[in-house]
């Protein structure tokens, strides 16, 4: 358990760039560090943030029940969001001070960029139990990449979900 | 099996994200290097090292680029 806390309170500290941009710590830590949940497993956590209202790192929530129950999904919650809310709320003039100096907003630019370089390892991790089944399934990725421009996630996600246990249930 | 779907669904949507945060975050040569150079340390060190370390590094040039941007807010 206090792994799992430690684990998200960190990620919620490093959260620069958005919860997106967060994956890949939480990828690192309930996958490689801690296996608390397999890769297959993370893909279907992300899919259900995504799904759900509210913030991606809500990730934490699912990851956290499937390490430690129920207790674990709430400790996981508060942890993941502790830190920025302490930030924002509780330091709230302080951070708009070091906002108006330069090393904050740079070390959010650098630290955010290297963030979006680290999704790109999270993608191709999320991307392997896909393409141990078939890698032209990749394909369908693609296309869902190109209609996430126009339509809303929940839909392609609803849709290809359903596609999938079609498909499932007609291979037997 | 019955949740592939949804497995293929989210590697295109956060593909999608990528490209997005791609465009507006590290739309430009040293954010864009930096992101690059993450994505090959990531391999080989802890993902939460090298945020961190990316971010110091952020803060260190800034430093050493201040005397020539005195007067400029930073936002």
């Amino acid at each position: 358990m206090l792994e799992l806390v430690g684990g998200f309170l960190l990620i919620g500290a490093l959260a620069f760039g958005g919860g997106q941009a967060a994956l890949p710590l939480v990828e690192r830590l309930a996958v490689s560090t801690f296996a608390w949940v397999t890769p297959a497993q993370f893909g279907t956590a992300v899919g259900l943030s995504y799904a759900t209202p509210g913030p991606v790192l809500i990730i934490a929530a699912y990851i956290g029940y499937r390490a430690e129950g129920l207790l674990g999904a709430l400790a996981a919650t508060v942890a993941v969001f502790a830190v920025p809310v302490a930030a924002a709320v509780g330091a709230a003039s302080a951070v708009q001070r070091l906002s108006a100096t330069r090393w904050l907003p740079a070390l959010g630019r650098a630290a955010g960029a290297a963030a979006i370089g680290l999704l790109a390892l999270t993608l191709v991790s999320l991307a392997r139990p896909v393409t141990d089944v078939h890698p032209a399934l990749l394909a369908g990725s693609a296309l869902v990449a190109v209609a996430a421009r126009r339509a809303h996630p929940l839909l392609l996600l609803t849709a290809a979900t359903l596609l999938g246990a079609t498909a499932s249930t007609l291979t037997g | 099996m019955g949740l592939l779907g949804l497995q293929v669904a989210v590697v295109g949507l956060l593909a999608h994200a990528m490209a997005g945060l791609l465009a507006t975050e590290a739309g430009t040569v040293v954010p864009a290097a930096v992101a690059g150079a993450a994505a090959v340390a990531g391999t080989f060190v802890n993902a939460a090292l090298v945020v961190a370390a990316a971010g110091v590094a952020g803060v260190a040039v800034e430093h050493f680029r201040r005397p020539h941007r005195e007067g400029e807010s930073g936002a």
